[in-house]
Protein backbone atom coordinates (compact mmCIF):
# COMPACT_ATOMS: atom_id res chain seq x y z
CA UNK A 1 0.00 0.00 0.00
CA UNK A 2 0.93 3.63 -0.88
CA UNK A 3 2.85 4.79 2.55
CA UNK A 4 0.75 8.09 2.15
CA UNK A 5 2.04 11.57 3.69
CA UNK A 6 -1.21 13.21 5.76
CA UNK A 7 -0.59 16.87 6.86
CA UNK A 8 1.15 18.11 3.71
CA UNK A 9 0.20 20.46 0.98
CA UNK A 10 1.91 18.08 -1.50
CA UNK A 11 4.78 15.60 -1.61
CA UNK A 12 7.31 13.54 -3.76
CA UNK A 13 8.45 10.57 -2.56
CA UNK A 14 11.22 9.17 -4.58
CA UNK A 15 13.34 5.96 -4.52
CA UNK A 16 16.37 4.78 -6.48
CA UNK A 17 19.25 2.39 -6.36
CA UNK A 18 22.45 3.79 -5.54
CA UNK A 19 23.79 4.91 -8.65
CA UNK A 20 25.21 8.55 -9.11
CA UNK A 21 23.99 8.12 -12.54
CA UNK A 22 19.89 8.85 -10.94
CA UNK A 23 20.45 11.92 -9.11
CA UNK A 24 20.24 14.11 -11.87
CA UNK A 25 17.43 12.35 -12.34
CA UNK A 26 15.76 12.78 -8.86
CA UNK A 27 17.12 16.40 -8.82
CA UNK A 28 14.77 16.99 -11.93
CA UNK A 29 11.59 15.70 -10.05
CA UNK A 30 12.28 17.87 -7.52
CA UNK A 31 12.76 20.77 -9.18
CA UNK A 32 9.70 20.43 -11.21
CA UNK A 33 7.64 19.55 -8.09
CA UNK A 34 8.95 23.21 -6.36
CA UNK A 35 7.88 24.86 -9.58
CA UNK A 36 4.39 23.05 -8.83
CA UNK A 37 4.46 24.95 -5.32
CA UNK A 38 6.68 27.56 -5.35
CA UNK A 39 7.23 30.79 -7.31
CA UNK A 40 10.38 31.95 -5.73
CA UNK A 41 13.04 30.71 -8.59
CA UNK A 42 16.02 31.47 -6.14
CA UNK A 43 14.22 29.18 -3.33
CA UNK A 44 13.46 26.37 -5.62
CA UNK A 45 17.16 26.63 -7.02
CA UNK A 46 18.38 26.45 -3.14
CA UNK A 47 16.36 23.40 -2.53
CA UNK A 48 17.36 21.77 -5.60
CA UNK A 49 20.87 22.33 -5.13
CA UNK A 50 20.60 21.10 -1.64
CA UNK A 51 18.68 17.99 -2.13
CA UNK A 52 21.30 16.93 -4.89
CA UNK A 53 23.78 17.58 -2.27
CA UNK A 54 22.35 15.13 0.24
CA UNK A 55 21.59 12.47 -2.51
CA UNK A 56 25.25 12.31 -3.21
CA UNK A 57 26.09 12.13 0.22
CA UNK A 58 23.73 9.36 0.48
CA UNK A 59 24.96 7.63 -2.68
CA UNK A 60 28.90 7.78 -1.42
CA UNK A 61 28.05 6.47 2.02
CA UNK A 62 25.24 3.88 1.30
CA UNK A 63 25.75 0.44 2.59
CA UNK A 64 23.48 -1.30 0.77
CA UNK A 65 21.11 -0.55 -2.26
CA UNK A 66 18.40 2.23 -1.78
CA UNK A 67 18.40 5.87 -1.76
CA UNK A 68 14.72 7.30 -0.62
CA UNK A 69 13.86 11.25 -1.10
CA UNK A 70 10.65 12.47 0.40
CA UNK A 71 9.74 16.22 -0.11
CA UNK A 72 7.04 17.84 1.10
CA UNK A 73 5.44 21.41 1.47
CA UNK A 74 3.79 21.92 4.95
CA UNK A 75 0.19 22.35 5.51
CA UNK A 76 0.50 24.64 8.79
CA UNK A 77 3.85 26.64 7.90
CA UNK A 78 5.59 28.18 5.05
CA UNK A 79 8.31 25.10 5.01
CA UNK A 80 9.55 22.77 2.55
CA UNK A 81 11.05 19.27 4.16
CA UNK A 82 13.40 17.29 2.35
CA UNK A 83 14.45 14.10 3.86
CA UNK A 84 16.76 11.46 2.57
CA UNK A 85 17.01 7.84 3.77
CA UNK A 86 19.99 5.60 3.08
CA UNK A 87 21.57 2.60 4.62
CA UNK A 88 24.08 3.48 6.96
CA UNK A 89 26.81 0.94 9.13
CA UNK A 90 26.68 2.38 12.51
CA UNK A 91 30.40 3.46 12.86
CA UNK A 92 30.03 6.36 10.58
CA UNK A 93 26.85 8.04 12.43
CA UNK A 94 28.21 9.49 15.30
CA UNK A 95 31.01 11.39 13.01
CA UNK A 96 28.09 12.42 11.14
CA UNK A 97 25.86 13.43 13.64
CA UNK A 98 28.56 15.25 15.86
CA UNK A 99 29.37 17.12 12.39
CA UNK A 100 25.70 18.27 11.79
CA UNK A 101 26.01 19.49 15.38
CA UNK A 102 29.04 21.33 14.81
CA UNK A 103 27.17 22.96 11.58
CA UNK A 104 24.03 23.69 13.52
CA UNK A 105 26.68 25.68 16.81
CA UNK A 106 28.49 27.61 14.34
CA UNK A 107 27.61 31.28 15.07
CA UNK A 108 28.30 32.23 11.21
CA UNK A 109 27.18 29.49 8.79
CA UNK A 110 29.36 31.38 5.52
CA UNK A 111 32.29 31.80 7.24
CA UNK A 112 32.12 27.50 8.25
CA UNK A 113 31.48 26.80 4.55
CA UNK A 114 34.60 29.13 4.23
CA UNK A 115 36.72 27.39 6.07
CA UNK A 116 35.31 23.69 4.72
CA UNK A 117 36.55 25.36 1.07
CA UNK A 118 40.05 26.04 2.36
CA UNK A 119 40.52 22.81 3.84
CA UNK A 120 43.31 21.32 2.49
CA UNK A 121 42.73 18.08 2.71
CA UNK A 122 39.06 16.81 1.69
CA UNK A 123 37.52 15.63 4.85
CA UNK A 124 34.35 15.39 3.55
CA UNK A 125 31.22 17.60 4.52
CA UNK A 126 31.44 20.50 2.24
CA UNK A 127 27.83 19.54 0.53
CA UNK A 128 26.81 20.19 4.17
CA UNK A 129 28.02 22.96 4.61
CA UNK A 130 26.82 24.63 1.37
CA UNK A 131 23.70 23.21 2.40
CA UNK A 132 23.58 25.65 5.64
CA UNK A 133 25.17 28.64 3.74
CA UNK A 134 24.05 28.58 0.86
CA UNK A 135 20.78 26.70 0.72
CA UNK A 136 19.73 27.75 4.10
CA UNK A 137 18.44 24.77 5.66
CA UNK A 138 18.47 23.60 8.51
CA UNK A 139 20.00 20.39 8.89
CA UNK A 140 19.63 17.08 10.92
CA UNK A 141 19.90 13.58 11.33
CA UNK A 142 18.09 10.79 12.50
CA UNK A 143 19.72 7.02 12.87
CA UNK A 144 17.27 4.33 13.08
CA UNK A 145 19.11 0.60 14.00
CA UNK A 146 18.63 -2.49 11.92
CA UNK A 147 21.32 -4.21 13.55
CA UNK A 148 24.04 -3.86 15.46
CA UNK A 149 26.55 -2.52 12.81
CA UNK A 150 23.88 -1.37 10.56
CA UNK A 151 20.85 0.99 10.47
CA UNK A 152 19.30 3.68 8.31
CA UNK A 153 19.67 7.34 8.64
CA UNK A 154 17.25 10.10 7.82
CA UNK A 155 18.97 13.43 7.29
CA UNK A 156 16.63 16.15 7.08
CA UNK A 157 16.85 19.30 6.29
CA UNK A 158 14.12 22.38 6.30
CA UNK A 159 14.00 25.30 4.31
CA UNK A 160 11.77 28.26 5.01
CA UNK A 161 9.76 29.32 2.30
CA UNK A 162 7.74 32.63 0.90
CA UNK A 163 5.77 32.75 -2.12
CA UNK A 164 4.03 29.26 -2.19
CA UNK A 165 1.52 28.68 -4.55
CA UNK A 166 -1.84 26.85 -2.60
CA UNK B 1 47.77 36.73 -27.43
CA UNK B 2 45.42 33.51 -26.24
CA UNK B 3 45.59 30.69 -24.57
CA UNK B 4 46.02 26.89 -26.40
CA UNK B 5 44.10 24.40 -24.04
CA UNK B 6 42.39 21.21 -25.83
CA UNK B 7 38.37 21.25 -25.06
CA UNK B 8 37.68 19.03 -22.07
CA UNK B 9 33.97 17.10 -23.32
CA UNK B 10 33.34 14.80 -20.19
CA UNK B 11 30.00 13.40 -17.89
CA UNK B 12 27.86 16.07 -19.10
CA UNK B 13 30.39 19.59 -19.19
CA UNK B 14 32.03 20.70 -22.12
CA UNK B 15 34.80 23.13 -21.00
CA UNK B 16 36.47 25.34 -24.07
CA UNK B 17 39.30 28.14 -23.84
CA UNK B 18 38.49 30.70 -26.71
CA UNK B 19 40.88 33.48 -26.50
CA UNK B 20 41.28 34.33 -23.09
CA UNK B 21 37.94 33.24 -22.35
CA UNK B 22 37.33 29.51 -20.46
CA UNK B 23 33.54 28.55 -21.54
CA UNK B 24 31.78 26.12 -19.49
CA UNK B 25 28.52 24.83 -20.84
CA UNK B 26 26.50 21.67 -19.38
CA UNK B 27 26.36 20.46 -15.80
CA UNK B 28 29.19 19.37 -13.11
CA UNK B 29 27.50 17.11 -11.35
CA UNK B 30 29.17 13.91 -11.43
CA UNK B 31 31.38 11.97 -8.21
CA UNK B 32 34.89 13.50 -8.90
CA UNK B 33 35.02 16.49 -10.94
CA UNK B 34 38.11 16.94 -9.59
CA UNK B 35 39.75 14.55 -11.81
CA UNK B 36 38.83 16.93 -14.94
CA UNK B 37 39.19 20.19 -13.55
CA UNK B 38 42.18 20.23 -11.41
CA UNK B 39 44.25 18.77 -14.51
CA UNK B 40 42.67 21.59 -16.51
CA UNK B 41 42.72 24.44 -14.51
CA UNK B 42 46.16 23.65 -13.26
CA UNK B 43 47.39 23.66 -17.24
CA UNK B 44 45.19 27.19 -17.57
CA UNK B 45 47.17 28.47 -14.77
CA UNK B 46 50.59 27.32 -15.77
CA UNK B 47 49.97 28.68 -19.01
CA UNK B 48 48.42 32.05 -17.96
CA UNK B 49 51.69 32.15 -15.55
CA UNK B 50 53.80 31.80 -18.79
CA UNK B 51 52.31 33.58 -20.84
CA UNK B 52 52.00 36.72 -19.25
CA UNK B 53 48.32 37.90 -19.53
CA UNK B 54 47.14 39.19 -16.85
CA UNK B 55 42.93 39.10 -17.31
CA UNK B 56 40.89 36.03 -18.09
CA UNK B 57 37.12 35.51 -18.36
CA UNK B 58 35.36 32.49 -16.51
CA UNK B 59 32.04 31.99 -18.36
CA UNK B 60 29.90 29.78 -16.71
CA UNK B 61 26.48 31.50 -18.10
CA UNK B 62 25.52 28.27 -19.72
CA UNK B 63 26.24 25.88 -16.59
CA UNK B 64 23.11 24.89 -15.18
CA UNK B 65 24.31 22.85 -12.03
CA UNK B 66 27.63 23.15 -10.41
CA UNK B 67 28.07 20.40 -7.13
CA UNK B 68 30.53 20.97 -3.76
CA UNK B 69 33.20 18.56 -5.37
CA UNK B 70 33.33 20.94 -8.33
CA UNK B 71 33.51 24.18 -6.22
CA UNK B 72 36.44 23.29 -4.45
CA UNK B 73 37.83 21.90 -7.39
CA UNK B 74 37.54 25.65 -8.44
CA UNK B 75 38.48 26.99 -4.97
CA UNK B 76 42.05 25.25 -5.01
CA UNK B 77 42.83 27.35 -8.13
CA UNK B 78 41.70 30.82 -6.94
CA UNK B 79 43.42 29.76 -3.39
CA UNK B 80 46.44 29.48 -6.01
CA UNK B 81 46.60 32.78 -7.53
CA UNK B 82 45.63 34.07 -4.31
CA UNK B 83 49.06 32.54 -2.91
CA UNK B 84 51.21 34.11 -5.33
CA UNK B 85 52.95 37.73 -5.11
CA UNK B 86 50.82 40.93 -5.81
CA UNK B 87 53.17 41.09 -8.99
CA UNK B 88 52.04 37.32 -10.53
CA UNK B 89 48.13 38.01 -9.86
CA UNK B 90 45.88 38.11 -12.61
CA UNK B 91 42.57 38.73 -12.82
CA UNK B 92 39.51 36.71 -13.18
CA UNK B 93 36.43 38.09 -14.44
CA UNK B 94 33.84 35.38 -13.30
CA UNK B 95 30.77 35.53 -15.71
CA UNK B 96 27.31 34.49 -14.62
CA UNK B 97 23.41 34.71 -15.86
CA UNK B 98 20.49 35.95 -14.19
CA UNK B 99 18.78 32.80 -15.18
CA UNK B 100 20.53 30.76 -12.81
CA UNK B 101 19.95 31.66 -9.60
CA UNK B 102 22.15 29.52 -7.89
CA UNK B 103 25.49 31.25 -9.55
CA UNK B 104 25.05 34.44 -7.50
CA UNK B 105 25.64 33.05 -4.27
CA UNK B 106 28.32 30.15 -5.32
CA UNK B 107 30.22 32.50 -6.94
CA UNK B 108 29.95 35.04 -4.24
CA UNK B 109 31.76 32.87 -1.93
CA UNK B 110 34.48 32.45 -4.86
CA UNK B 111 34.85 36.48 -4.78
CA UNK B 112 35.33 36.37 -1.47
CA UNK B 113 38.07 33.94 -2.02
CA UNK B 114 40.00 36.49 -4.06
CA UNK B 115 40.05 39.64 -2.63
CA UNK B 116 41.25 42.23 -5.40
CA UNK B 117 41.56 39.67 -8.33
CA UNK B 118 38.29 38.39 -8.61
CA UNK B 119 35.14 40.37 -10.45
CA UNK B 120 31.89 39.05 -10.95
CA UNK B 121 29.72 40.25 -14.06
CA UNK B 122 26.09 39.45 -14.03
CA UNK B 123 24.08 39.45 -17.39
Amino acid sequence: MVDYESDTMGYLDITFGPKWDYIPLSRNFIENFLNVNMTDRDCIEKITMSTSELLENAVKYSHMDGIRTKIRKDKEKPEIIVKVYNSVKKEDVQKLTKYIDELNAASDPFEFYVMKIREKRDRGGLGLARINCEGRGKLSVKYFPVNDLYGYIEVTSVFNVNNTIQ
Amino acid sequence: MGLTIGTVNTSGVEIKVVDTSVVFSGSIDCANPNEFLTPFLTELHDKIMKSGIKEIKFDIRKLSFLNSSGIKAIADWILKVDALDMSQKYTIVIMTSTEYKWQESSMSTLVYLGPGFIKKVSE
